[in-house]
């Protein structure tokens, strides 16, 4: 089937199949490959992407489903904000092996385009559904509290 | 990878109930429960009827919730009004699976799915809900009580579309609680609602195929007589309580009255 959308910023129109789903599409079509497919059951997150501005893990997406949306993957989202988010991650130890951190990006980022004033307890709660097995989560949840705070003042 | 199906995007509810004709297709809002299980291949679908284009995507706040079928569980935790007015559906809905599911998995789908550990049905069954279905035949209506058959079976028919949900506003006090072992999905809910007469009345998903409302009376909350009351009362349906890899049926049992009893703590404050 066709389908038309934005992603990243630029317009594509492609031809995919009935049961594609967003992740395959951006990973075998659009050689976008920040998203990772993991579980491909929903469950680690590490697919996800930004549609219309939320948060979707994009193995549970059909790409059929998706005409005239505005998909965001960490490679279109270089701005400021996106800068501060990284540098804390960075210097907080938010990743060791890095599989799981464009997704816990695009989760901050979203996050702090919402509202800045988090706990801790609400930062963890707001992350769930996105799984890292390196860290212990400690790490990223410093991470975020920084570049909150960063982001405030 | 997903098996192969055929993706269909109505724009008009005829068209979609056209599609449901012949009983092989399946309807999907938010897909979450429906992909999962086409990627474990428990589901081979071979029309899948996308209803994410015919609108239905209201949810109005009155003397009832009505939740149209493709709102969303992140619509619903974050909506000020339902969190004031309806707070056990609110309530309820932060606890299915987690923040980025819930941008997509829907309140309706969570309900018709019918699956035996639904986190919606007890405010659903406490809070006489209605199902507002469309088929061939016109517009129909489903008490909460007469909805759920089976696990996974509904009275709603294979030709139909359920378009909303309702609860009712009711006066008194709610909690609910659920327990989740080492998964996503939890193994059993509760919901209570005191009225404000004083009688209580308990909803469970995860104890039978079927969910179930029991009506307590006016129960002592003392946490040791609540829990041998409540689990006299659920005596009655031990022969019908789910025994599966997850849980026994006697777990089961005493969940539910350890957690009923301290939810009937909560709400007698």
């Amino acid at each position: 089937m066709k389908v038309s959308f934005r992603v990243n910023g630029n317009q594509v129109e492609l031809e995919v199949e009935d049961n594609e789903t967003l992740l395959e599409t951006l990973r075998e079509r659009l050689d976008i490959t920040s998203p990772k497919g993991a579980c491909t059951q929903g469950v680690c997150g590490l697919c996800t992407v930004l549609v219309n501005g939320e948060p979707q893990k994009s193995c549970l997406v059909l790409t059929g489903e998706i005409q005239d949306a505005m998909v965001l993957t960490l490679e279109g989202l270089q701005d400021e904000k996106m800068k501060v988010i990284q540098e804390s991650f960075v210097k907080n130890n938010g990743f060791q092996c890095g599989f799981c951190t464009p997704a816990f990006l695009l989760r901050t980022y979203s996050l702090l385009s919402k509202e800045s004033n988090f706990t801790r307890e609400e930062i963890r709660e707001e992350l769930r559904g996105t799984l890292c097995r390196c860290t212990g989560y400690k790490a990223i949840v410093d991470s975020v509290e920084e570049a909150m705070s960063r982001i405030k003042s | 990878m997903l098996p192969e199906f055929k993706l269909v995007l109505p724009y008009h509810l005829d068209e979609a109930l056209g599609w449901l004709n012949g009983g092989r297709a399946l309807i999907a809002a938010g897909a979450t429960r429906l992909l999962l299980m086409a990627y474990m291949h428990l589901l081979k679908p071979e029309i899948m009827v996308s209803i994410t284009r015919l609108g239905l995507r209201e949810l109005k706040v009155g003397d009832e919730l009505e939740v149209e079928a493709n709102v969303t569980l992140s619509r619903i935790v974050k909506d000020p009004r339902v969190r004031s007015q309806f707070p056990l559906v609110a309530v309820s809905a932060s606890h299915v699976a987690d923040p980025v599911v819930r941008n997509k998995a829907t309140l309706v789908g969570n309900i018709v799915n019918a699956v035996p550990y639904s986190t919606m049905v007890p405010a659903f069954l406490l809070m006489e809900g209605r199902a507002k279905v469309r088929g061939p035949a016109g517009p129909r209506e489903i008490l909460a009580k007469d909805f759920f058959v089976n696990a996974l079976e509904t009275a709603q028919r294979p030709d139909e579309i359920v378009t909303s949900l309702t609860f009712k506003r009711m006066e008194g006090k709610w909690a609910f609680t659920e327990f989740k072992s080492n998964s996503h999905l939890p193994v059993i809910n509760v919901a209570v609602w005191r009225f404000n007469s004083g009688r209580v009345k308990a909803a469970y998903t995860g104890l039978t195929p079927v969910p179930n409302v029991i009506d307590l009376g006016k129960i002592k909350p003392d946490f040791r007589n609540s829990y041998r009351e409540v689990k006299n009362a659920l005596q009655d349906l031990s022969g019908q309580v789910i025994d599966d890899l997850r849980s026994s049926s006697e777990y089961r049992l005493h969940l539910a009255s350890v957690l009923t009893a301290r939810l009937l703590e909560e709400v007698s404050r």
